[in-house]
């Protein structure tokens, strides 16, 4: 057992290794990977990744992130980068940046993102690589959207991955998914003048796990002894702040034809007149979901391999959490190696 | 640089301070540092010159900009010092003082030391706060009411520690029993920091004080004497008065909401004309109602998350009891609030899980929405005759922008479709052109004509004879 003074001693330790630690902080750096924006449609960017590594996969992937919070979560420290990791194991690497929504954006649809945004995007890269077709990741709801895209255009992707994405919105697993069938979601988009708050869905998302934060914020002491634990953590915070607002016609669409209809899985899912199969994905698929995903949980992904008309298919489940599967320590060693291993060998 | 200046000024005396009381604890303590070459007194003396040099240092600083740059080593130089003498101070102490007993029991220290220890205390509150305060600066802006509602929650549970400990000690942990030390209003405050949540108070009076509210502003349309400036002039007055009142959360929600409508509008009253005042009292009307319904429901969902949790705190005592038991050891107080956040998350979650919960959230996510939607019609109603674009006109050109996206996508399509065709079909043999159909008649005419000079010319020419 500890007496007064070893007490006393590790304090004034504590205390001054933090003192130090913040009083260095300057700028929280996030998404450092070096890039060129390549291609623009109003908010919308393409962004291609430098990568000095010999390509070992000639087809380019694109990166579909959802519309909520920021793609840069896959690069928000060098260290534990699932872009940085993908680029150093070969892979040629595009990553589509929607931007954020403004009141001119209130009525634009999942077909101007699907249809429009990601289409035009995957045009780019064929033109530019004088190819026919392309990866195509999905993260999320930006899996969701890459789903449908492949669905309806077969003839452009080659190898598709879905990450923690849902696509059987049936389960109550989630609380999310529970909340949302009883959201009045017209009243909700009229109420926000047609562009969600992000810091809306923040506070949903907050109180799906409600002392997360506090937890969060027990740890701090230990984690301002550390210089590189308190950038991790400033980075996260700065992260997380980051939610853009929504445009409202795809909001209220995703919730009601998704969350509370569940028209895709259903094939029931019809797109600007398009009807949307997901049987016509006969491309390879590989579908990774979190064990422990409170948001997206895998109840709602694990089904993608028995909806998709693909022949080489692959469900891969990894530890950790919605988030941590991107920047645990594991993603680095097991997630990405794996992704692109299986890239490679359907190049 | 005079920031900087405070900030050493302020821990060199805290540091002072503390190591006299050292001083003097250790004379108490001990007879004699007969192993040590240096007394306490030149181990002090000899701080104080190391800090009066690092000073020094620091003011020979003359250019701010360069001394709030250089701010970081400085600290960096005076902390590494701190700790080096901390740890001497400690090695002695606790080499000496194997019987003074842990920090466990609620920091309460044996009797003689309890005016030493102060002096400790308070240097580790200052630090504590700087550290706060500097880490709430690096915080991006909306992630800092998250770490201030934290830091509330821990602080206001901790005073009453003392009681806890004394209550695991001796199995006090009925839920009566538990009231006592900590009250329900107490609880509520504490989950209301974890959730974010406003004081529910007493929801008679303050539905009652809503209404009056709201009466006194309708008022003002009956008269027929009201202007939007003053109109907004009074409701402010009026939300401003109830935001200061005890049931102030609520309306400092509807106070702040109307504080920035009516900065935002101010310059512009003296060039208004005639607004649609009466269409604009209906809505006030509408915005009374919805507002009542937000305050009704906000309770309702807040009071289920309540009575959740409220079993949370006996749980984690008897627990921590039932340990003391058998290990004979009490917890520090960081260890007990992380168990008791853990068992509260688990009570709530169970509420946050059911049916109930999720229609009312729904409910009170509704009714919050429809009052701000109301304000923006209220608003634009008022001053209709103001000389740029409503929001409902803004509205209608991003319609516009979008039904002309979505034109252009289908028009990409169809192209797309017409290239592949084209590109697609064959190369086709270019069809040979048929014979022009000659006219009979003229024609037929004109070629005698000319066959027959032809074949006179030629004749001629034929029996030309040479010349």
């Amino acid at each position: 057992m500890e007496n007064i003074a070893d007490q006393m001693l590790e304090q004034v330790n504590t205390v001054s290794d933090a003192i130090r630690n913040i009083a260095e902080v300057n700028d929280i750096d996030i998404a450092t990977a070096p890039k060129n924006l390549v291609w623009q449609d109003g908010k919308v960017k393409l962004y291609h990744f430098e990568n000095k590594a010999t390509l070992k996969a000639k087809t380019p992937m694109l990166i579909s992130y959802a519309l909520v919070n920021r793609w840069e979560m896959m690069d928000l420290q060098p260290n534990r980068s699932f872009i940085r990791k993908l680029l150093s194991e070969g892979i040629d690497v595009y990553v589509i940046d929607w931007g954020y929504a403004t009141s001119i954006d209130r009525y634009k649809t999942m077909g101007d993102y699907i249809l429009g945004n990601i289409n035009d995007c995957v045009d780019y890269i064929l033109d530019t690589h004088h190819i026919d077709k392309v990866n195509l990741l999905g993260v999320c709801q930006g899996g969701t959207f890459s789903l449908i895209y492949s669905a309806l255009n077969p003839d452009k992707v080659k190898n598709l991955i879905t990450l923690v994405t849902p696509v059987d919105f049936e389960s109550n697993e989630g609380l999310l998914f529970r909340w949302a069938k009883d959201m009045d979601v017209d009243a909700i988009v009229d109420g926000f003048n047609g562009v969600v708050s992000g810091d809306f869905l923040n506070t949903g998302f907050d109180l799906l796990k409600p002392m997360n934060k506090t937890r969060k914020y027990m740890a701090l002491p230990k984690t301002m002894q550390n210089k590189d634990k308190l950038m991790n953590f400033l980075r996260m915070e700065y992260w997380v702040a980051d939610s853009p607002d929504q445009a409202g016609e795809t909001y209220r669409q995703f919730i009601k034809e998704m969350y509370q209809q569940n028209k895709l899985i259903k094939g029931e899912f019809v797109l600007e007149g398009l009807p949307v199969d997901l049987k016509n994905i006969t491309m390879p698929v590989l579908t990774i979901y979190a064990k422990h995903d409170h948001i997206v949980p895998p109840a709602t992904t694990r089904p993608i391999n028995d909806v998709i008309g693909s022949k080489d298919k692959e469900l891969m489940e990894f530890p950790g959490g919605h988030i941590g599967v991107f920047v645990g320590g594991r993603s680095q060693k097991l997630l990405t190696p794996a992704v692109a291993k299986w890239l490679i060998d359907r190049d | 640089m005079n920031t900087i200046t405070q900030q050493f000024e302020a821990f060199a005396e805290g540091q002072k301070k503390m190591y006299e009381f050292w001083t003097d604890a250790s004379k108490k303590m001990m007879d004699s540092f007969s192993n040590e070459t240096k007394t306490p007194e030149d181990l002090l003396k000899e701080w104080y010159e190391a800090q009066k040099g690092l000073f020094e240092e620091a003011m020979k600083i003359g250019d701010p900009k360069e001394a709030f740059e250089k701010a970081p080593e400085q600290f960096k130089k005076w902390v590494d010092l701190q700790t080096s003498f901390s740890e001497k101070w400690m090695k002695h102490l606790g080499t000496n003082t194997p019987n003074l007993g842990t920090l466990n029991n609620g920091f309460e220290m044996p009797k003689n030391w309890n005016g030493d220890f102060k002096t400790f205390n308070s240097w580790m509150n200052d630090s504590t706060k700087w550290i706060r305060d500097n880490m709430m600066d690096k915080l991006p802006t909306n992630m800092k009411p998250h770490l201030e509602s934290f830091t509330k929650a821990y602080d206001e549970l901790s005073k009453y520690w003392s009681s806890f400990v004394k209550m695991m000690e001796f199995g006090v942990y009925h839920k009566d029993a538990v009231d006592k030390y900590f009250s329900p209003d107490a609880y509520e405050n504490l989950v209301n920091q974890f959730m974010g949540y406003s004081n529910t108070l007493n929801m008679s009076e303050l539905i009652d004080q809503t209404n009056e509210m709201f009466e006194k502003a309708f008022e003002q349309f009956q008269n027929n004497m009201v202007t939007p400036k003053s109109f907004m002039n009074n409701w402010t007055e009026q939300t401003g008065k109830m935001a200061g009142g005890d049931t102030s959360p609520y309306f400092k929600f509807m106070a702040d909401l109307n504080e920035q409508v009516h900065e935002n509008l101010a310059p512009y009253y003296n060039v208004l004309g005639p607004g649609k005042e009466i269409d604009a009292a209906k809505i006030i009307r509408d915005i009374q109602f919805t507002y009542i319904a937000f305050i009704v429901k906000s309770s309702e969902m807040q009071t289920m998350v309540y009575q959740a949790g409220q079993n949370a705190l006996p749980e984690t005592l008897k627990a921590f009891y039932d340990e003391y038991q058998e290990s004979k050891e009490l917890p520090q107080y960081d260890a007990f609030f992380n168990r008791y956040v853990n068992v509260l998350e688990k009570h709530i979650t169970v509420v946050l899980e059911s049916d109930d919960y999720s229609k009312l959230q729904n409910e009170v996510a509704k009714a919050g929405l429809g009052v701000k939607s109301k304000m923006d019609e209220f608003v634009e109603l008022s001053f209709v005759d103001l000389p740029f674009v409503m929001r409902s006109e803004a509205n209608d050109i991003a319609q516009e922008a979008s039904s002309m996206r979505k034109k252009v996508r289908l028009l990409e399509r169809k192209l797309a479709k017409v290239e592949k065709l084209l590109a697609e079909k064959p190369a086709e043999k270019p069809a040979e052109k048929p014979a022009p159909k000659r006219r009979t008649t003229r024609r037929k005419t004109a070629a005698k004509t000319v066959e027959k000079t032809t074949t006179k010319a030629a004749a001629n020419k034929e029996t030309a004879p040479n010349k």
